[in-house]
């Protein structure tokens, strides 16, 4: 409770799974490109509303770092197995292997910066348009 | 005491947000899934086979033809035969490679029906390889039938494995 700020914690846990669900998606479209039928920026849309969406709650900086960590360790193990499922038994190894790699990729060199990028701007809307102020660890 | 309007104003546009992201992201799934797991199962099923293959010598020129069957199910993407590759040998001896380029209008692969394409096809014997395959009798030719596949954002190149004996190797020699 105290981590969460004083707000919600089933909308903490709630934003925790947005961003869980939207970020591993997002590592698919990116895996998946070729099969996406629209741009691929399209697809990191979601990923940024749910980090932006963590970033306007704006708890206290454990859960922040907590719920952002835990989405880098899940969400690239969960994309790769998603996209290995549908290859047969044989294959499934190979092709989770490497999506696996290119999930990791991903993830440190788009869904980390997209992260704190998004964050920044939901505290940005929290303080300007909601009128909330500034979150409580700015300072 | 409850949190001051402005903070439950926060966590309602952090929650309507967090539940877009969820929606947004179902959708993506939905777009993606269906085509690429279908296109796993269709690369998985569907198959090339050698119905006939038979070589025709006269002197040191000749021609390969061959009768080649794909079989595919429906899918929801289209697809193009591009091209037989295979390697003829002749009792252990490379006996030549050949690529033959298949016509625009016959190898086109229909999307969301069961496809099933008969190619016949031809090719020249190289004058060196005319020789061996005129003195061996039994040769056999292994190779791959190129599929290209046209999906949203990219083509992929299949490649169907066929096999098959090259009968009837005779020499027309006048």
């Amino acid at each position: 409770m105290k981590m969460s700020g004083g707000l919600n914690p089933f909308l903490i846990g709630a934003i925790g799974f947005a961003i869980c669900i939207s970020s591993t998606v997002g590592l698919i479209s990116i895996i998946l490109r070729e099969y996406l039928p629209v741009p691929l920026w399209v697809a990191l849309v979601p990923a940024a509303v749910a980090f932006a969406s963590l970033g306007v709650a704006s708890p206290e900086v454990p859960c922040m770092v907590v719920l952002t960590g835990t989405e880098l360790a899940i969400a690239p193990l969960a994309a790769s197995l998603v996209v290995g499922f549908p290859a047969s038994r044989y294959q499934s190894a190979l092709v989770v292997e490497s999506a696996f790699r290119l999930a990791i990729a991903a993830d440190l060199s788009i869904m980390i910066p997209l992260a704190f990028l998004s964050m920044t701007a939901g505290s940005a809307i929290r303080g300007l348009w909601i009128g909330a102020g500034p979150p409580p660890w700015s300072g | 005491m409850g949190l001051p309007h402005y903070l439950r104003r926060a966590e309602a546009i952090s929650g309507t947000m967090a539940v877009v992201a969820m929606v947004a992201s179902a959708a993506l799934i939905w777009a993606i899934y269906p085509l690429y797991s279908d296109y796993v199962r269709w690369t998985e099923a569907a198959a090339a086979e050698v119905i006939a293959a038979s070589v025709t010598l006269c002197g040191d020129t000749g021609t390969i033809c061959i009768d080649a069957g794909f079989k595919s199910p429906s899918a929801l993407f289209a697809a193009e035969i591009e091209a037989l590759e295979f390697n003829v040998d002749c009792q252990g001896r490379h006996c030549g490679f050949y690529r033959i380029r298949v016509p625009d209008d016959s190898g086109i692969l229909l999307r969301d029906v069961d496809n099933e394409v008969l190619l016949q096809l031809a090719a020249p014997v190289a004058p060196e390889n005319c020789g061996q395959l005129s003195r061996n009798g039994a040769a056999v030719l292994s190779g791959n039938l190129i599929v290209r596949i046209f999906l949203p954002h990219a083509e992929h190149v299949a490649r169907f494995s066929l096999e098959g004996e090259l009968g009837n190797v005779g020499s027309d020699v006048q």
